[in-house]
């Protein structure tokens, strides 16, 4: 979206203040561009499609959530809700207890994540810099993990977590994801591209490992460090299936799951009320994201360059 | 790595006991299959798993507690806790949790995965094709033994209490049971010059697909039916009206004429006069204006009437060489996993749920079939009837109802397999006769798994 709106800020405005005899360098960039825009015209047009794209369902989930139930089945389409309300949050409110899973979202995502990136840095420092017997192998292993849907180890989980007592506790929605392969694989790949001089410096003045990792392996790595958190944050707030059947009752669920005490079972699901729901799932990421869309973007470039070596 | 390469192998601890590698093996095998053996045995009764955690709030912590599993969501949910709170306040001795899974499909899985984790419910609402399965299974408490004088197997509706009824015992008790509707906007009928009622066959149904052919809305082009392809009920209601249907028993009865000729019926309808098409959402479509009838639950009734801006009717489904009516919804189950204390205060719920005010406010509010005595006769219900025809047609039309074909009902690929079929024929214009075929093929094999199953605990 920022580069169609760069694209749009380009383009020429309207000048017809300029007097005519004035061929400045201006009228000459200004004739370049022209030339530039012809040849392509396309380009803003497949950038404005791919935007659309992705713009218009948010678009039509924010206006859901504010239009009324007449126009929201009106066909064709409004677009725009004539008739403001904010009816369909307040009768979410009273379908089911959303503070209740804005706070289970909330923990979880904050003990989660957090664990998630503390045993992925040290996991990965360990897999980057220390020599012990079985590395490669138990790399490997690692990398099958990442292969393994979650889907295929989700009874199994239910039934270790099970026997363990713990269902329907926090404990039991974070543990069995606390271990991520894939922050562990990125920060790894990150840490071997460090350049190799600045830890044998460190070691020469009697650095040890703590003070490699905190010292200078970390403060090198934000970007990647900042985009496994990330998707750590995104992945354990979305998360559906696993809060699903480890939770049963309704003061224990999560956002997500939240949802569904929102749609119909049988008959017709009321779309405003939903749509107003959802809207509450996605706008604190959508926050996060547009405040680390920055660091997202150098880390998954810088991990994925430096996994060549 | 390291460690193996420089240290010779150690002498194996199991070679220095003198036990060879097959006594190994054997003994493992034995270890790994005891489990699965006690697995067999845990039928026989006396086997009890520990109850669901969850959320129980201080006032009624000494009390005996039992937890019941619910698909319904939304509205209906609302409609339930109040009938479940109603029931801890009006005694002092239970307390009912209601835990809530998203639809059948999700209570059904959730058991499945729970009954494994050797943790169950006490009170289950299973849907008409799911209970079978956990009966076959030996997951199901039989329920005759626990009515008595004060509440008598005549508090239910005898038809719906005949379909949870297996080997004379009664297993499965109706809880927000349903039945299709033919669902019309009459302002688009009266425009087009349709008379103002349901067609009595399908094929009249399809003269008038014809006749409202090139009728368009608000700029958009009507068709007359909107069809689902999420759920195959309502072509197990076709089948029979055109003389066919699942299976008579065990044996499948896909590809007979009957069958074929429903689908076929819908592929033409569809396909050659373009007077149906495959929806995302038939009853949105329908509120919307843009398709001039659908066949839709009655659970649907109180939703429609909220949001549609127009006049619609509501008429017994199509007929054609027969009547072509299913019965859907749940019904509620008790789990025999489950201690004897709490599979008796689970029937206490059972009960409350079933008499009374409760099953008055729960038939009038969600707008599911009365199924209980207490509904059947209450004024309140009877009140409703006269002001909403529509909510009469339902009821009258329970007559000629019927529940599920055995296949759908015992067989769990069955439902999957016919959404596949029924979908390949509504947007793909697939052959009806070809695609049926297939569905039986595809479906021999699942069969055979619980025909030995079938036939000993239902019987031919």
């Amino acid at each position: 979206m920022a580069a169609i709106m760069t694209a749009l800020r380009d383009q020429p405005a309207k000048d017809d203040t300029l007097p005519a005899d004035a061929m400045t360098t201006r009228d000459r960039r200004r004739h370049r561009r022209k030339a530039n825009l012809a040849r392509t015209w396309w380009g803003y047009l497949l950038l404005i499609a791919a935007g659309l794209a992705f713009v218009l369902p948010l678009y039509i989930l924010v206006t859901t959530a504010f239009k009324t139930n007449g126009e929201i089945y009106t066909w064709p389409m409004k677009w725009l809700p004539t008739q403001f309300t904010w009816d369909n949050l307040v009768a979410a409110w009273e379908l089911a207890p959303f503070d209740a899973f804005i706070t289970n979202s909330v923990v979880v995502t904050v003990i989660g994540a957090t664990a998630k990136i503390v045993l992925a840095v040290f996991t990965a420092y360990a897999f980057a810099y220390l020599p012990f017997p079985g590395k490669n192998v138990l790399f490997l292993v690692m990398l099958g993990a990442l292969m393994v849907p979650g889907h295929v180890t989700l009874l199994v989980n239910y039934i270790t977590i099970g026997n363990m007592g713990l269902i329907n506790t926090y404990a039991g929605l974070i543990l069995p994801g606390v271990a991520s392969a894939f922050g562990t694989f990125l920060l790894r790949q990150h840490f071997l591209s460090l350049p190799k001089e600045v830890f044998e410096a460190a070691e020469v003045d009697g650095a040890g490992h703590l003070r490699k990792l905190f010292s200078f392996a970390l403060p090198m790595s934000i970007p990647a460090v900042a985009t496994v958190g990330l998707i750590a944050v995104i992945d354990e707030w979305n998360n559906f299936v696993w809060p699903l059947i480890i939770t049963n009752s309704v003061n224990m669920r999560t956002l997500p799951i939240g949802l569904m005490y929102l749609k119909a079972n049988d008959g017709l699901t009321s779309w405003g009320v939903l749509m107003s729901g959802t809207l509450v799932v996605v706008l604190p990421m959508l926050v996060v994201f547009l405040f680390a869309q920055r660091f997202i973007v150098t880390g998954l470039t810088g991990a994925a360059a430096g996994s060549g070596r | 790595m390291h460690l193996f390469d420089r240290q010779p192998a150690p002498r194996s601890g199991l070679a220095s006991l003198n036990v060879t590698r097959r006594q190994v093996l054997a003994g493992g095998l034995l270890a790994a299959s005891a489990p699965l053996l006690a697995g067999c045995f845990n039928g026989g009764g006396g086997t009890v798993y520990g109850q669901p955690s969850g959320d129980t709030p201080k006032q009624y912590k000494d009390r005996q507690r039992v937890v019941m599993w619910s698909p319904f969501t939304a509205h209906n949910a609302e409609i339930l806790q109040a009938n479940i709170d109603a029931f801890n306040e009006s005694q002092e001795a239970i307390f009912c949790e209601v835990q809530i899974f998203e639809g059948y499909d999700k209570v059904e899985s959730k058991l499945a995965a729970s009954l494994q984790a050797k943790q169950v419910p006490d009170l289950s609402v299973m849907s008409d094709i799911v209970w079978n399965r956990f009966y076959l299974n030996d997951a199901l408490e039989p329920l005759s033994g626990y009515f008595d004088d004060s509440f008598g197997t005549d508090s239910f509706h005898e038809q719906f209490l005949k379909e949870g009824t297996l080997k004379d015992k009664i297993w499965w008790v109706p809880f927000g049971r349903s039945t299709p509707l033919f669902y019309f906007n009459r302002d688009i009928f009266a425009e087009v010059g349709l008379p103002d009622r349901s067609p009595k066959t399908y094929s009249e149904y399809r003269e008038w697909g014809k006749a409202l052919a090139g009728y368009s809305r608000n700029g958009t082009k009507v068709a007359m039916r909107g069809y689902t392809g999420n759920d195959d009920w309502y072509f197990q209601g076709s089948s029979w009206a055109f003389g066919g249907g699942y299976s008579d028993g065990l044996d499948m009865r896909f590809t007979s004429e009957g069958t074929v000729n429903a689908l076929e019926f819908d592929r033409a309808f569809i396909h050659d006069d373009k007077s149906g098409y495959l929806s995302a959402d038939p009853g949105g479509d329908f509120i919307a204006g843009a398709t001039a009838s659908i066949t839709e639950s009655t659970g649907a009734l109180t939703g429609i009437a909220a949001s549609a801006e127009f006049e619609f009717g509501c008429g017994f489904l199509p007929k054609e060489d027969g009547t072509g009516v299913p019965t859907g919804g749940g019904g509620l189950s008790i789990l025999g996993y489950a201690s004897d204390d709490r599979k008796k205060a689970a029937w206490e719920v059972l009960k409350f749920l079933s008499s009374g005010d409760a099953a008055i406010e729960w038939t009038l509010g969600t707008g599911y079939m009365p199924t209980t005595k207490a509904a059947l006769e209450s004024e309140k219900v009877k009140a409703k009837a006269d002001e909403n025809p529509n909510y009469q047609v339902a009821i009258d039309q329970l007559e000629i109802a019927q529940g599920p074909d055995v296949v759908r009902k015992f067989v769990p690929e069955a439902v999957p397999e016919m959404k596949g079929a029924i979908q390949a024929v509504y947007s793909g214009n697939a052959d009806a006769e070809k695609t049926l075929k297939t569905v039986q093929a595809n479906l021999e094999p699942a069969l055979e798994k619980v025909r030995a199953k079938y036939d000993a605990k239902v019987g031919a």
